[in-house]
């Protein structure tokens, strides 16, 4: 036994004609003896009227002319190479745009994936060497990276000659640290 | 239908084969046969005279392009309006133009044509019937282009939900919701004038 | 073209897998060997040659402003998780290499500078499989040197 929500929820499907044997019979029992739901129906039937009004007069008096004249000239001048070539790629399926996009995004994906498993050198050419901790044990040292060749350098530099801890034994200039 | 009778006499497929074989008359006879239709539903999607003109004849060079992959597993009719009912949806998405927009630039909507039997009749009756056909234009326009196509389809061509379906490229459960959320939105704007 | 929607759906959970099967595969590598390449290059500007054998880092020797780079030395190694591989370096210095793990196609390394038994550096790093480390400074023979530090897991 269906509710009068469940029966106002099917009365467009009902009015045009696509709900079930079953499910028909009850809405058009439950109308006998609904005035709410019979009004409703009402409604939908004034809002169908009205659209199919509306819409096609607004549509009217559009003369053939001026369709075919462009489509006419169009047709007869020869497509560019590239137009040719979308037409031949382009299989209509705009409707499907997220199912396209997702296609194409996995495809990249996939190629992606080649890339860097294996073409390791193109993509070390391409990645920068990650310095996650760096101890110089009092020396100065940089770390710098050029962004042109993607290199990482750790540069240790020579104490001054005058530090405290160079020893008295240590050789002159060779070591240093 | 006469194979070799003239042109207004073959079907719908025997003069898509003349045009895969170049006949332009072939499909000037099918573009005769179809760009009312065609233009009435492109217009109730986008809402804008000028425009649906400009995407009629669009759809219809793209018909031209493809008939020759054209195989016949839908009907012609279906076929065309598919790619119109997709750009005229693509439009919108992308322009996405405002009622106010439009009227502020003098191209507002198309106003309802008067039936010359009413005018003057019964004027309050008039009033009302502008009224609703104002509330339900902007009501539609108000819709995402997705509801819009499937109202439009219903309302004029009077689709099936599977045909509909078809031409969208989505389920029959999607066109029936999308039917019911339509309606009940117009519903809602038309709640005190009917 | 509800069934051309779910065949096209497919696609993107097909290519997709490779991505997992190659995690599956990082994670059996655990227990691999890790080849570990230490080339150690004098930088002068005692002359203006450049060693050929040199050829695939002259971009990056670039960065730093010494007329010549001649490869002094070259060594490999093998070595597991967490074991350390020693490389004797030019100067009375050494370099000890200890693989980590791998991170997405990234070895995290350990590595030591020493001169003698004292270490003039530590640090921990993580490049990709056939990228290199610059390690620079040391002065030799009149200029300095330049540790090239790659690695690859087998």
């Amino acid at each position: 036994m269906m509710s009068c929500g469940e029966i106002k929820d099917s009365l467009g499907a009902w009015l045009d004609q696509e709900l079930d044997a079953t499910a028909a019979a009850q809405v058009r029992a439950h109308l006998e003896g609904c005035a709410a739901c019979l009004k409703e129906k009402e409604r939908l039937e004034f809002l169908d009227a009205a659209l199919k009004r509306v819409l096609e007069s607004r549509s009217a008096g559009v003369a053939f002319e001026s369709i075919w004249g462009a489509v006419e000239r169009s047709i007869r001048k020869p497509a560019p190479w590239y137009q040719r070539l979308w037409d031949r790629i382009d299989i209509g399926l705009s409707p499907l745009r997220p199912a396209w996009v997702l296609s194409v995004a996995a495809v990249l994906s996939l190629g992606a994936f080649f890339l860097v498993r294996y073409l390791p050198e193109w993509s070390a050419r391409n990645s920068f060497t990650f310095v996650e901790s760096l101890d110089a044990h009092g020396a100065n040292v940089a770390l710098f990276r050029d962004s042109g060749s993607r290199t990482t350098v750790i540069w240790l530099f020579e104490p001054p000659e005058d530090q405290d801890e160079v020893s008295e034994e240590a050789p002159a200039a060779s070591t240093g640290f | 239908m006469a194979k070799t009778g003239t042109i207004v006499e073959l079907s719908d497929w025997e003069l898509v084969q003349r045009c895969q074989q170049g006949q332009v008359s072939a499909f000037q006879e099918l573009v005769s046969r179809h760009y009312q239709k065609v233009f009435v539903v492109v217009q109730g999607i986008v809402n804008h005279r000028e425009d649906a003109m400009d995407i009629v004849q669009d759809t219809f060079l793209r018909v031209y392009r493809k008939i020759s992959g054209f195989k016949g597993d839908s009907s012609f009719y279906t076929w065309v309006y598919r790619i119109a009912v997709n750009l005229a949806i693509d439009f919108k998405r992308q322009k996405k133009r405002a009622p106010m927009e439009l009227a502020e630039r003098g191209e507002g909507y198309d106003e309802p044509v008067e039936d010359p039997d009413r005018i003057g009749s019964d004027p309050g009756r008039d009033l009302q019937r502008k009224e609703i056909e104002r509330r339900l234009l902007a009501a539609i326009a108000d819709l995402t282009p997705d509801h819009k196509a499937v109202i439009v389809l219903r309302a004029i061509e009077g689709l099936s939900y599977k045909e509909i379906s078809r031409l969208l490229g989505c389920s029959e459960g999607t066109v029936m919701s999308r039917l019911h959320y339509a309606r009940k939105r117009l519903l809602e704007k038309l709640d005190s004038v009917i | 073209m509800r069934f051309l929607k779910k065949r096209l759906l497919l696609v993107p959970a097909f290519s997709l897998a490779p991505w997992f099967f190659g995690a599956w595969l990082d994670a059996g590598e655990v227990a691999q060997q890790v080849e570990l390449r230490i080339g150690s290059i004098l930088a002068s500007n005692q002359s203006t040659d450049f060693d050929p054998r040199l050829a695939k880092l002259k971009n990056q020797l670039k960065v730093f402003k010494y007329q010549s780079y001649k490869l002094i030395k070259e060594d490999h190694q093998q070595a597991g998780w967490n074991a350390d591989a020693n490389f004797e370096i030019p100067g009375g210095r050494s370099l000890v290499v200890a693989p980590q793990g791998r991170q997405n196609d990234q070895l995290s390394l350990k590595v030591r500078l020493l001169e003698g038994e004292k270490p003039l550096l530590d640090t921990t790093v993580r490049l990709k499989e056939g990228s290199n480390l610059l390690l620079g400074g040391p002065p030799h023979e009149g200029g300095v040197l330049i540790l090239s530090i790659s690695a690859s897991a087998k």
